[in-house]
């Protein structure tokens, strides 16, 4: 054996898996050569004091326990997510289905279109006063393809978010048509001009607002867009396609997109000039306590398109969480400016560190008010509490199935076995109901599953009379302390794996929300 | 790799989605897998990272797992993973932002050899972490890193051959 072949075996050797002959063989090298012996001690001495290092690793007492706690921590954002993409839903939803007639034909209604109007047409004012304060363009950015005519026709830039307003008038007087933010738009200069994470996913267009449009073939939107990374730029819009809105029984203030997909297609690029306006930044630091929980307002942001409170909140009961405010408005110099409710496109961020909860609230711009102190009003907060139950659903039986959750039926009406399984659920809603709205999720018979859930429901306020829920979800400052309860749910039901057929066996509730009001009001100057 | 009945039945709840029991699992296993983060990263708040994400990929991974027996080597590899980026992300900051400071002596006497390990290049000082602290064999590290094993061999000798070396250099300069 030679020095090399010596080599290629110390390890083994030392670990001591060669087997009889070749154990012979090297301890005879070893034996004559003195390099490869000292080279095989000095192997031994790291590998010994590597061993014994490591032994004195300890691991410190309360280590799982914290690992523990983080887990739940990001578990409980990604179900918090969870429970956000199923409100968003609930507010695509709205979209979706309220301005169709059939839907909601209650006396509700014509308040809902009057709603909208008025919310169009307070964008419109809001646009010209961008304008007459130099913060936004009018602008008349045309481009036509296959007799569908889109203009750009006004854009506004501030620190948090881009507005950028449009009109799609179709020539051919067939259809009306919409900008469908993730499907068939690009910004072509978005890698250059938008921090964008590496997320192969990310788009700067982050929401979508219709506007109302008393025209016959007209459609008019806002996109909302994340900043710019420069002050000064030009945004590529391009689109390849739109989405073709249906018009319910000839009444054209009734419009939403199909749901189905329908796209047309063509072609419309625009270069969009932006300029972007700072906004009034007030660093703060007030401390005020909900229900023994302590909240710390941090900054005050007065952007031309919205006002954004940023804070913070620290839990301290874990099986009655405070899982977030309703601001009920805030109030500068007598002016009120309410909650945004997701209208005001930048929706806030939120994030978990340290034991503390960091969050942000949108309301209406108070730019033009240069506030100098204002007047926060707490109308109530939500919280979640753990109250686990489980609930089998026998496929061998007929529908319906009921069950009791806290003295309330809660009842699976329908399902229609597929992919997704198609499921209706319903709950019962009566004045000893002890809970709002439930954490739930259904599982397949491996115990897993994903839903995706439409909700529909109540508000009661607080002289017991009932509103609809898709009526008021955007204007719940509208009602006296409102609570939101949740009495029929539209689930689509997949496994995990994707199985051809899905079929959930149980219902696992793991809470419920409550909520509570206070009408609290926190002073607090700005300098 | 599966040694137990309970083993059996904890794995069959992971598949089961089962978030406390990946949880469970690690428990059993915390101080092995303790040491090999620590050993990597030399920080305690770092291994907890590396914990936290480990158990979030395993249960959410948990589908990608083509053999049962080769569940701690799945695991393993998604550890060493875990510590490779975080390893990687905290040298970016470094070369951006001060020094953060490691836990300098959390033990009772300072780790020498241990803190000779940084020095080394990655593809080393992994393997010498699941060899001689976590006490895995060659093969089962050929597994986890999907190497081959004349290399897993190879890298460890040069490994040991280097770590000497780096020790050698650090008594002389005492000395002297």
């Amino acid at each position: 054996m030679n020095c090399h072949e010596s080599q290629e075996q110390l390890i083994d050797y030392l670990e001591g898996s060669l087997d009889e002959t070749s154990r012979k063989r090297i301890e005879d090298h070893l034996h004559k050569c003195i390099g490869c012996q000292v080279e095989m001690r000095e192997l031994q001495q790291v590998v010994a004091a590597l061993e014994s290092e490591g032994e004195r690793i300890q691991i410190p007492e309360d280590f799982m326990r914290n690992v523990r706690n983080k887990v739940a921590k990001s578990q409980e954002g990604r179900w918090k997510s969870y429970k956000q993409r199923a409100m968003i839903g609930l507010v695509a939803a709205l979209f979706l289905t309220v301005f169709v007639g059939t839907a909601v034909a209650t006396n509700g209604f014509t308040s809902v279109i009057e709603w909208w109007k008025d919310l169009s047409n307070k964008q419109d004012t809001q646009m010209q006063t961008f304008v007459q304060h130099g913060l936004g363009e009018k602008l008349n950015l045309a481009a036509e393809s296959n007799g569908v005519k889109v203009t750009i026709t006004g854009v506004v830039a501030d620190d948090i978010q881009t507005f950028i307003y449009y009109e799609i008038d179709d020539r051919n007087k067939e259809n009306k048509y919409m900008i469908n933010y993730t499907d068939g738009l690009k910004i072509a200069n978005q890698e250059r001009d938008w921090n964008s994470v590496d997320d192969p996913s990310y788009s700067p267009v982050t929401n979508h607002l219709s506007l109302y449009s008393g025209k016959d073939h007209v459609f008019k939107g806002r996109l909302g867009v994340a900043p710019m990374s420069v002050n000064t730029g030009t945004i590529q819009l391009e689109l390849s396609k739109l989405e073709i809105v249906t018009n319910t029984s000839g009444d054209t203030s009734r419009s939403v997109p199909t749901g189905k997909g329908e796209f047309f297609k063509g072609e419309w690029h625009f270069d969009i000039p932006v300029k972007k306006h700072p906004s009034i930044v007030h660093n703060i630091h007030v401390e005020t306590e909900i229900d023994g929980n302590p909240i710390i307002f941090e900054k005050l942001t007065i952007a031309p398109t919205v006002t954004v409170l940023s804070y913070r909140y620290h839990n301290e009961n874990p099986n009655r969480r405070m899982e977030y405010f309703n601001f009920s408005s805030l109030e500068s110099k007598g002016k009120f400016v309410y909650d945004q409710q997701g209208l005001g496109g930048y929706g806030g961020t939120g994030r978990y560190e340290a034991g503390w909860n960091s969050a942000e609230e949108t309301f209406e711009s108070l730019y033009y008010e240069k506030p100098t102190d204002i007047k926060i009003h707490i109308g109530s907060a939500a919280f979640s509490v753990n109250k686990p139950a489980k609930f089998a659903i026998d496929r061998s039986k007929a529908l319906p199935q009921s069950f009791e959750y806290l003295g309330s039926k809660i009842t699976i009406e329908q399902m229609e076995v597929g992919n997704p399984t198609k499921i209706v659920m319903t709950e019962e809603l009566n004045p000893k109901r002890a809970y709002e709205m439930l954490d739930y999720h259904l599982y397949d018979k491996d115990g897993h599953g994903g839903n995706g859930i439409r909700t529909d429901g109540y508000f009661i306020d607080k002289k017991g009379d009932k509103y609809k829920l898709s009526d008021y979800l955007l204007r719940q400052n509208e009602l006296d302390h409102p609570r939101m309860y949740s009495t029929e749910h539209h689930i689509e039901f997949s496994g995990e794996n994707n199985q051809e057929l899905n079929v959930p066996v149980g219902i696992e509730i793991e809470g419920y929300t409550v909520t509570s009001f206070y009408d609290k009001v926190v002073s607090i100057s700005l300098d | 790799m599966i040694t137990s009945i309970s083993d059996f039945i904890i794995l069959k709840k992971i598949k089961s989605k089962d978030m406390a029991a990946v949880i469970d699992w690690f428990d059993t296993r915390k101080s092995k897998f303790y040491k090999i983060g620590w050993a990597y990263l030399k920080n305690h708040h770092d291994v907890e990272d590396v914990f936290h994400n480990a158990i979030i990929k395993v249960h959410e991974k948990i589908g990608q797992l083509k053999e049962d027996r080769y569940f701690e080597s799945w695991v393993t590899s998604i550890f060493i993973n875990e510590c490779r980026s975080v390893y990687r992300k905290r040298k970016q900051k470094e070369m951006t932002s001060p020094l953060e400071t490691l836990d300098s002596d959390p033990f009772e006497t300072r780790l020498e050899v241990l803190t000779d390990l940084d020095k080394l290049d990655e593809k080393y000082k992994e393997i010498i972490i699941l060899k001689y602290l976590k006490g895995y064999s060659q093969e089962e590290i050929a597994v986890m890193l999907t190497l081959p094993v004349g290399t897993v061999k190879s890298r460890l000798y040069r490994g040991l051959i280097m770590l000497r070396k780096i020790s050698g250099e650090g008594e002389n300069n005492e000395l002297s």
